[in-house]
C-alpha cells in the first residue's frame, strides 16, 4: 500500500482526523508557548487570587467583576495637593536614582516628583505637610486585594521626633478607612525598622503595602468569612467615587523643624476578579500560562518515551522474531515480568531516587521518558516478533529465500513494511499511559521539579481543594488541565484505533 | 504437553519472574543511593520529622536501618541475605517517622482496605461493563451506543487523580456529604459505628475507581460481543425465535466473558497495588496510600515490602489467569 492511499485511508477516517487535530492544536500550542503567554507561569499576582477567566463574565454570576486596575494616575498634575501653610512645591520630571531601595517601577525611566519643604513649628502636634487626592470611580463588585504605595524620599528631617505617610481611601458614602498603619521614619537620619517599613534618610524608598496585610483595618472588620482574610472586600463594597488621600504627616517636636522631602509614583492598583482566557490561582498566577508550558512536557514526555520504546520493541521484536534463540527466550522472558511489575509504585521510587541527586533532578524529564521506555519496550516486541514469526511463513517470503534472497534483504523490502502498520498503531497506543503516568507522578511529587505541568497545576488546585469552594470553587483551575490531559490521550486513542483500521484489512470493512 | 509440565512449566516462570523482580528491588533500594546516586547514607536515613528535636533518637534509627539491611556487610552477602529474608516474607521494621513496629503487620494492618475498596469497585465495574458492553454491541452504531462508548471512552481516559479532586471538591468540600479524609474521619469511630463509617468515607473513592476502571472492561466487552454477535449460532437462535433478551444476556454474554475475564483475574492481582493516586487523595489508609507514605516518610523496609507483595499478587493472578483461561475455554485446553 502506497504512502498517497494510506494518507487517503487516514484522511477519510473521522476519528483519526478527529485526533490528529487535537494534537497539532496543543503541539502548536507548546511550540508556540512563548509568543501565546504573557506571564511567566510561576510569576505571583499578575492579577488577584481565584480570578475567573474573563469570558466567563458574560455569565450572570459572574458580571461585573472588577479586571486589573490601575486606580489612580502617577500624572501628579491630576491630583489635588494641598501643602502646609500653602507652602511652596516643585513637580518635574526626573530620572529616579537605580541605587534608590527596591524603585522597581521607574528603573531608567523618568517620574514625576513632587518635592517640598516647610519649617514646623514646635507643640504643634500632627502636621500634615502634604495632603494629595485623586478621584476614581469603581464600578464593580468587591475585589479580592488592592495593593498601594508611593516612593517617598526624605532629604531632611531635622529637629522633628517623627515623620509618617498615611494612606487614606474614602468609600462612597464617605466613610474613610486608614490603609497604614503609619509609615514612618526618625528624626535622627540613621534608619529606625518602623512596624511596616524602615525608611532610609535622603534616599528612595519604596512603600508598598497589599490589602490582606493591613493591621488597623483588618481588626476592624467583623468576625465573617472572607472579609477576614481579605479586607478589600469590605472596602471595596461599594459602587461608585473613592478618594484616595496620600498625606505627609511630620509629628509634634519641642523646638522649631525643618523638613524636605521628595516623593513620586503614588499607586493604588485593585487586583483582578477576572482574568485572561484561564483566570489565576490561589496566588494570582497566570493559569493560562501554566496551561500553555504544560502542555510541552506533556507532549514532550509522552512522545518521546513512545518513540524511545517502540524503536527498541521494533529492533529487538525483529531480530527475535528472525533469528530467534536466545533474543526470543530473553524478550520474551523480560514481557512475562515487566507486565507484572507494578509500574506506578515503581516510577515513584525511580522519581524519589532521582530527585535525591542534584545532576539527575536538573534533566528529571529525560530520565522519566528512559524509565518509561526501558519499562515498556517489550510488550513491543512481543508483538512485532509474533508478527514477523507469521510473516515468515507467507508464500512470497519463502519464494524471494528460494530465490536466494538474503536476511537483511528480506527484513528490508517484506517484513519491515509490514510490520510498520503495528509500529504506527502502537506508537499512538503508548502514548496515552506515559502522559498518564507523567501526570500522576507531577499529581503526587509536584516538588519534584519547577517545570508547569498539567500535573503540577492539578496538584496545586487539590491541595487548595477545600478554599476553592468560596471561590466559585475554582473550577477553571480544576477542569482545564485535567481536560486537557483526557484529550491529548484520547487523540492519541482515536489515532491508533484509526491506523489499526487502516493497516488491518479485516477491520476496514466493519 | 501435558497438565503436569504445563503447571510446572509455569511455576518456574512464577519463580524466576519474582526473583527478578526481587532483584530490581534489591538494586533499586539498596545499591542505588549509595554507589549509583552517590547519596551519603547518613543523609538517606534521617527521618523527616524529627530531625531537630531527637538527635538521639534519629541515631538508634539510623544503626537499626543500617543493621537491618545490612550496610555493615558486604554486596554479595547483602543480597543473599535479602532474597531470603524476601522469600520467608521477614520484611524486617519500619523505619519512617509514622509507623513503626514489623513491616509484615503494618501490612496485615492495611491491606484490607485496599482488598475492600479496590476489589469491590473492580467486580462492580466488571458486572457493571459486563451488560452494558453486550447491550452497546446490541445496539451498535445507534446514538444509545455512541453516547455511551465516548462516554466510557472518556472514563477510561480520565486521569484517576483528576475525577478523585473533582469527586472531593463537589460532594467533600461543598456539599459535605463525605469526609474529606477517610482515615481521619473514620478513625475516631469504634464498634459497629467503625464499620459505618469506613464505607461512608469509601463511597467517594469506590466511586472514583469505577468510574475509571469501568472502561477498559467496557471496550473489550463490548468488542468481544459486536464478534459473538455476528456469529452463525447467534442467527440461528434468532431464527429459532428466542427473545433478544435471553439471546443477550444468556448466550452473548456467556461467550464474550472470556477476553473480559482475563483482564478482570489480572486487575484482581493489582488489587494490592491499589490505586497508589486515589488511596492517596482521599486518604484512603490502604496499602496504595502507604507506597506512597513510604517514601514521603522514607520508610525503606516498608516500600520493598509492598511492592515485592503486590508484584507477588500480580504474578499469582496471572497465573490464575491462564489456568481459568484453561478451564473456560475447551478449545484452549485442547490446543
Amino acid at each position: 500500500m502506497s504512502y498517497k492511499r494510506q494518507l487517503k485511508l487516514f484522511a477519510k477516517n473521522k476519528m483519526g482526523v478527529a485526533g490528529a487535530f487535537i494534537i497539532v492544536f496543543f503541539t502548536l500550542m507548546a511550540v508556540f508557548a512563548p509568543y501565546l503567554t504573557s506571564n511567566p507561569p510561576s510569576q505571583t499576582f499578575v492579577t488577584g487570587p481565584w480570578a475567573v477567566p474573563s469570558w466567563a463574565t458574560i455569565f450572570p454570576p459572574y458580571n461585573n467583576l472588577p479586571p486589573n486596575i490601575e486606580a489612580v494616575s502617577n500624572n501628579l498634575n491630576s491630583w489635588k495637593i494641598y501643602t502646609y501653610n500653602n507652602a511652596n512645591y516643585t513637580l518635574q520630571q526626573s530620572i529616579l536614582p537605580s541605587s534608590a531601595v527596591s524603585v522597581t517601577r521607574y528603573k531608567n525611566t523618568k517620574a514625576q516628583v513632587i518635592t517640598m519643604s516647610s519649617q514646623v513649628p514646635a507643640g504643634m502636634g500632627e502636621v500634615s505637610l502634604l495632603n494629595m487626592t485623586y478621584d476614581f470611580n469603581y464600578l464593580y463588585r468587591p475585589a479580592y486585594k488592592f495593593a498601594f504605595g508611593v516612593l517617598f524620599d526624605p532629604i531632611i528631617a531635622a529637629n522633628i521626633s517623627d515623620l509618617y505617610i498615611k494612606f487614606t481611601l474614602i468609600t462612597p458614602s464617605g466613610k474613610a478607612y486608614a490603609l497604614t498603619r503609619y509609615v514612618y521614619i526618625a528624626s535622627s537620619p540613621e534608619v529606625i525598622d518602623s512596624l511596616d517599613n524602615g525608611l532610609h534618610m535622603n534616599s528612595w524608598n519604596s512603600i508598598f503595602m497589599a490589602s490582606d496585610t493591613i493591621p488597623v483595618v483588618m481588626s476592624a472588620f467583623g468576625p465573617s468569612g472572607l472579609s477576614i482574610s481579605m479586607p478589600a472586600m469590605v472596602i471595596l463594597n461599594q459602587k461608585g467615587n473613592y478618594k484616595l488621600n496620600i498625606q505627609v504627616i511630620a509629628f509634634e517636636s519641642s523646638q522649631p523643624g525643618y523638613v524636605k522631602f521628595s516623593l513620586a509614583d503614588p499607586y493604588f492598583f485593585i487586583y483582578g476578579r477576572q482574568y485572561g482566557l484561564l483566570g489565576s490561582d490561589n496566588d494570582g498566577r497566570d493559569l493560562w500560562s501554566q496551561f500553555v508550558w504544560g502542555s510541552r512536557i506533556s507532549i514532550e514526555v509522552g512522545l518521546l518515551a513512545s518513540i524511545f520504546s517502540v524503536a527498541m520493541g521494533l529492533i529487538i521484536g525483529l531480530i527475535a522474531g528472525m533469528f530467534g534463540g536466545l533474543v526470543e527466550e530473553l524478550t520474551m522472558r523480560l514481557t512475562d515480568i515487566f507486565l507484572v511489575i507494578p509500574f506506578l509504585p515503581l516510577a515513584i521510587v525511580v522519581l524519589f531516587l532521582l530527585t535525591q541527586n542534584a545532576f539527575l533532578a536538573k534533566s528529571l524529564y529525560f530520565w522519566l521518558v528512559v524509565l518509561f521506555a526501558v519499562l515498556s519496550w517489550p510488550s513491543v516486541a512481543r508483538v512485532i516478533r509474533s508478527q514477523v514469526l507469521s510473516l515468515k511463513e507467507r508464500g512470497y517470503i519463502e519464494a524471494s529465500k528460494a530465490l536466494g534472497a538474503g536476511n537483511w534483504h528480506i527484513i528490508r523490502k517484506h517484513i519491515i513494511p509490514n510490520v510498520m502498520g503495528l509500529v504506527y498503531a502502537n506508537l499512538a497506543l503508548s502514548v496515552p499511559g506515559f502522559i498518564l503516568t507523567e501526570a500522576a507522578l507531577d499529581f503526587l511529587f509536584p516538588g519534584s521539579s519547577t517545570t508547569p505541568t498539567w500535573g503540577r497545576m492539578l496538584s496545586k488546585a487539590y491541595d487548595h481543594a477545600a478554599s476553592a469552594v468560596y471561590f466559585q470553587f475554582g473550577w477553571w483551575w480544576f477542569i482545564f488541565p485535567g481536560l486537557a490531559i483526557v484529550l491529548l490521550s484520547l487523540a492519541f486513542v482515536m489515532i491508533g484505533y484509526a491506523l489499526d483500521e487502516i493497516f488491518n484489512p479485516r477491520l476496514r470493512g466493519q | 504437553m501435558g497438565i503436569k509440565a504445563y503447571l510446572a512449566k509455569k511455576v518456574v516462570g512464577i519463580i524466576i519472574t519474582m526473583w527478578v523482580i526481587a532483584t530490581i528491588n534489591f538494586f533499586l533500594f539498596q545499591v542505588m543511593p549509595f554507589t549509583l546516586l552517590g547519596i551519603n547514607p547518613e543523609q538517606w536515613f534521617v527521618p523527616i520529622v524529627g530531625t531537630q528535636h531527637n538527635l538521639q533518637y534519629i541515631q538508634k534509627i539510623r544503626e537499626m536501618v543500617i543493621a537491618q539491611l545490612g550496610f555493615n556487610k558486604p554486596l554479595d552477602i547483602r543480597y543473599f541475605i535479602y532474597l531470603k529474608a524476601m522469600f520467608t516474607f521477614q520484611f524486617g521494621y519500619n523505619v519512617g517517622s509514622v509507623l513503626s513496629g514489623p513491616v509484615i503487620s503494618t501490612i496485615a494492618r492495611y491491606a484490607p482496605y485496599t482488598v475492600l475498596l479496590l476489589g469491590g469497585s473492580t467486580i462492580v465495574s466488571f458486572f457493571i461493563s459486563l451488560y452494558l458492553g453486550v447491550f452497546s454491541a446490541h445496539k451498535r452504531g445507534t446514538t444509545v451506543d455512541q453516547v455511551s462508548f465516548m462516554t466510557l471512552l472518556f472514563f477510561y481516559a480520565m486521569p484517576s487523580f483528576w475525577i478523585g479532586t473533582l469527586l472531593l471538591l463537589i460532594f467533600a468540600y461543598y456539599l459535605k456529604l463525605s469526609p474529606p479524609n477517610a482515615a481521619a474521619y473514620f478513625s475516631s469511630f469504634h464498634g459497629i459505628a467503625y464499620y459505618l463509617a469506613v464505607l461512608k468515607a469509601m463511597i467517594l473513592p469506590f466511586t472514583s475507581l469505577t468510574l475509571i476502571s469501568i472502561g477498559g472492561f467496557y471496550l473489550i466487552q463490548r468488542s468481544t460481543a459486536i464478534d459473538i454477535i455476528n456469529e452463525d449460532f447467534v442467527t440461528v437462535l434468532k431464527a429459532k425465535g428466542l427473545k433478544d433478551r435471553s439471546i443477550l444476556y444468556k448466550h452473548v454474554l456467556r461467550n464474550a466473558i472470556l477476553p473480559t475475564l482475563t483482564i478482570f483475574a489480572i486487575s484482581m492481582g493489582f488489587v494490592l497495588s491499589g490505586a497508589v493516586i486515589t488511596e492517596t487523595i482521599f486518604g484512603w489508609p490502604g496499602l496504595g496510600y502507604w507506597t506512597y507514605m513510604a517514601i514521603v516518610t522514607q520508610d525503606f523496609p516498608l516500600e520493598q515490602a509492598i511492592f515485592f507483595i503486590i508484584s507477588l499478587m500480580v504474578v499469582l493472578a496471572n497465573f490464575i489467569a491462564d489456568i481459568s483461561y484453561g478451564l473456560l475455554d475447551p478449545r484452549i485446553r485442547r490446543g
